[in-house]
């Protein structure tokens, strides 16, 4: 170990930070030689072997240039990196000596440029079997299959005894995806390995360099040797030799596993390093430059085709959620109390997303439970913790144990939810569910355990080495669920927006419906009721009349009083006939408030001179409205401001106007007792008195009509009130119209 | 102006209505003959039919009536004999609180007026009065 990093001893934390890029030693099947790039006959480091092939005397080495010395193919590969080429866009140079071909190839990483020589071993794969590879994928859509595919055809081109699909987790495990195995081999498919097992230093090496390949882990490195002038940590990055030497944690993490030879092929997918190819070879196996270059592009080609599927599978899903989703809202009903329901189609709730089940919680009604959810008595429990969490319109946790622990069950194999507010005037939600994602999770060994100090080298260093255990360990500590993806909110988001839409409407509908059955009964009940009272009245009237002489005070006062009562009841009778009247649509038209004040005052002439009321009328701006109610409206209120005067108080009022730009306000002031502050909410309610009868005459329907009147106007009508001086009512409107000249 | 007023027709459904509306005219003492029809047909019978006495010199109309009600009435009634027709005064007699009933009496020129239930004798008086002279007269 301290023959790779001089610099560097690795311990039980430090593994993340390995300098695997820069080991000072190079596998034992090729050669290296690296130059410095601003100057190409300065020799940076080499091993022993380049300077044979390149005959290259050791003794001039470090003190002469050795650009004379560089055979043509070296000279070539200089000149392109010089011309910013690459190791991937150039083909190796092939170099011959001592009657062996070598492949040589060039890379230039920070200020050196690394040549590697290799031997030249024939090629085991074509451009042939890169296009059966292509065509191979592309003869299934479901990317399932796609691993299998391309692991069965990778291993039959290139011979390994097992190669895996090896996908990587966002939380940085992975696991098998896809596997092609020697038949007497234990397959791994399906296992996952903790995150650990392919440390970050090894993934970003990978990813620059695509391709890696060990030849033969029991194969001695070679040393390198550099500069006696080099500076004091200055490095020879071999990020991209294809020569590097290999981690010893990872030697004896192969070693373990019984494997001696693999090739890694990154996959990227979007920039991002998505997993990779794993081929694995229980003997010595070199495949050649040519061979690795060529599986790097069919690594490509799989990047290419997995997106291309993943992308018709998400275009499935969206489409088959639309559908689920059409179906879904074409279901939902509404019964009479705005309680949600979903009529035939309401399994289409579990297929608008990829969960285990889904639920709708109702305040007044049992859950509809559908697939895998909580037991039904925590259904009910779970809108409770919802309403605890302030009724949110969305909620979504993969961690209920962590987010939502009351509602956690261990019971249960629910891990987490998503729920959606589906109504603004009740408490429904729809809730989907999924299981607990790796509570059977199978990890290649333990990975609370990925290294063991199991040794103590000569120096007394400790020596780390990979776990040896690959018993598999089963992992059911995991609470969480698979993540709600955007699409997943997205959907969640639509769906309620969706309800909330049929919601409004069937509200406006039903409350349209409610007010005109509600308008036609009152209007005929009221009706209705007229005849009986009249006919009560008038025969009251009669007895009075026939028994005129024979009644004695008491009794003359009991046909008074029943009088008395049918004809209050008549005035409650008209008021409620007016008060649904009200709603009536009646067209809107210019009303000269000035006139219609008058008008009003002209006609309580007989009360105004009986109580020697006086009524100021200041100057009343007209106003767009509905001519009859606001007639009412005014007649109502000034009527008021004459009755509720203290006794021997003359009633003053005034009426006065105004208008700006937005508004018209009409203000009528008395002089009367006035309404206590806590009572102000009450006068505007239907039958809201605060008077006996005997005190104050009225049905109590009054401002209940002037309200209705003033917001059927969309104005608002306010009152201001001080008990024992007076109380001035507002209406203000909104100008709706200019008067028309 | 004067001219005597002797017989007054009540068209209305309501029994209870005709009783005590047949009361208050006759404790006026202007009407010889109050008689009363249930409906609009049948009063319409009683116009058509020959007998002098059957043609009254007033008629209190109520509008809501089955079979044929007020405004029903006045149509077929326009399109009677004038000698049926000419010298009956009528007036409407109702409880509709829909203003619209009171507007349509006014566009007609059969209807002389649009009065109140219940009618009281002091209003059958002027009414009497307005349209068949001083009861002095009589």
């Amino acid at each position: 170990m301290s023959q790779l990093y001089p610099d560097f001893t690795l311990t039980r934390d430090n593994c993340d930070r390995e300098p695997i890029h820069r080991p000072e030693a190079i596998q034992g099947t090729g050669h290296v030689l690296a130059l410095d790039a601003a100057d190409p006959g300065r020799v940076l480091a080499y091993s022993d072997g380049a300077l044979d092939i390149l005959g290259i005397p050791a003794d001039a080495i470090w003190t002469q240039g050795v650009t004379a010395h560089l055979p043509e193919p070296c000279r070539l590969i200089i000149e392109r990196l010089e011309a910013g080429e690459t190791n991937e866009s150039m083909a190796p140079q092939p170099l011959t000596h001592g009657g062996i071909t070598y492949d040589t190839i060039g890379s230039c990483r920070g200020s050196a440029y690394v040549l590697d020589f290799e031997d030249a071993d024939p090629p085991e794969i074509e451009t042939s079997d890169a296009l059966r590879f292509d065509a191979l994928l592309r003869s299934t859509d479901d990317p399932e299959a796609l691993y299998d595919v391309a692991a069965q055809e990778l291993r039959r081109q290139l011979g390994f005894d097992r190669v895996m699909v090896y996908q990587f987790d966002p939380d940085g495990h992975g696991f098998v995806v896809g596997e092609a195995k020697r038949d007497d081999l234990e397959p791994f498919l399906g296992l996952h390995y903790p995150a650990t097992d392919i440390p970050q230093p090894a993934r970003v090496v990978l990813q620059a360099a695509r391709v890696r390949s060990i030849a033969d882990i029991h194969l001695p490195n070679r040393p390198l040797h550099f500069r006696p002038d080099r500076p004091d940590g200055e490095h020879l990055d071999l990020t991209y030799s294809q020569l590097r030497a290999t981690s010893p944690i990872h030697i004896e993490y192969l070693a373990n596993m019984g494997v001696q030879a693999t090739m890694t092929i990154a996959i990227e997918v979007g920039g991002a390093l998505w997993g990779l190819f794993a081929c694995h070879h229980y003997g010595p196996k070199n495949p050649g430059y040519h061979t690795r270059r060529l599986a790097g592009m069919e690594s490509l080609l799989f990047s290419l085709r997995l997106q291309e599927v993943q992308a018709a599978k998400v275009e499935r899903n969206r489409l088959a959620s639309r559908e689920a989703e059409e179906k879904l809202i074409g279901s939902i009903r509404f019964d009479d109390i705005h309680q949600l329901d979903l009529a035939s189609h309401g399994s289409a709730l579990v297929e608008l997303c990829a969960c285990d089940g889904a639920a709708v919680l109702s305040a007044d009604k049992p859950p509809i439970a559908l697939g895998e959810t909580f037991p039904v008595e925590q259904l009910g429990a779970l809108r409770q913790h919802l309403a605890e969490l302030g009724a949110p319109k969305i909620f979504t946790t993969d961690h209920i144990a962590a987010d939502l622990p009351a509602a956690f069950s261990a019971d249960t194999e629910i891990g987490g939810l998503l729920a959606a507010r589906v109504s603004e005037v009740g408490s429904t939600y729809f809730v989907w569910f999924r299981r607990r994602q790796r509570q059977a999770i199978t990890w290649a060994g333990d990975p609370r355990l990925p290294h063991v100090v199991d040794r103590i080298d000569e120096s007394g260093a400790q020596r780390l080495s990979p776990r040896q255990s690959f018993a598999k360990w089963q992992d059911a500590i995991e609470d969480r669920c698979l993540p709600w993806t955007d699409d997943v909110l997205d959907m969640a988001q639509r769906i309620r927006g969706r309800v909330l839409q049929r919601e409004a409407t069937f509200t406006a509908t039903t409350m349209q419906r409610h007010n005109d059955d509600l308008r036609q009964m009152s209007y005929a009940a009221s009706h209705d009721l007229r005849e009986p009272l009249r006919t009560v009245g008038n025969y009251l009237e009669l007895l009075t009349e026939d028994l005129d002489e024979r009644l004695d005070d008491e009794q003359r006062h009991f046909l008074e009083r029943a009088g008395a009562a049918t004809r209050r009841m008549r005035g409650l009778v008209d008021d409620l006939l007016t008060y649904a009247d009200v709603q009536r649509e009646v067209a809107w038209e210019w009303v000269d408030m000035a006139a219609l004040v008058a008008g009003i005052v002209e006609d309580l002439g007989d009360v105004i001179q009986r109580t020697g009321a006086t009524i100021d009328v200041g100057t009343l701006p007209p106003i767009f409205g509905k001519r009859t109610n606001l007639e009412r409206c005014f007649l109502n209120l000034i009527t008021n401001a004459l009755k509720y005067v203290a006794d021997g108080v003359q009633p003053h009022v005034t009426v006065t106007g105004e208008q700006d730009a937005d508004t018209i306000t009409y203000r009528i002031t008395d002089n009367g007792i006035g309404i206590a502050p806590e009572n102000v909410a009450k006068i505007f309610a239907i039958f809201g008195r605060l008077h006996h009868h005997s005190e104050y005459t009225g049905s109590g329907m009054g401002l209940a009509i002037c309200k209705r009147v003033v917001e059927g106007m969309h104005g608002t009508l306010e009152v201001a009130s001080e008990p024992g001086r007076g109380s001035t009512f507002t209406c203000r409107f909104e100008r709706r119209m200019e008067l028309p000249t | 102006m004067s001219r005597p007023l002797h017989h007054v027709l009540l068209v209305d459904d309501n029994t209870d209505d005709n009783y005590f509306h047949a009361r208050s005219i006759k404790k006026s003492g202007r009407a010889v003959t109050v008689s009363t029809c249930r409906d609009g047909e049948e009063a319409l019978a009683c116009l058509e039919s020959d007998t002098d006495q059957a043609i009254p010199d007033l008629i209190f109309l109520d509008i809501n009536m089955p079979k044929m009600n007020g405004w029903e009435f006045i149509e077929a009634f326009a399109n009677l004999e004038p000698a049926c027709r000419d010298t009956v005064v009528v007036v409407m007699l109702s409880t509709s609180p829909n203003p619209a009933d009171r507007e349509r009496a006014g566009r007609t020129d059969i209807v002389s007026e649009f009065i109140d239930k219940p009618l009281r004798t002091e209003t059958f008086t002027r009414i009497a009065d307005t349209y068949f002279g001083g009861g002095d007269d009589d």
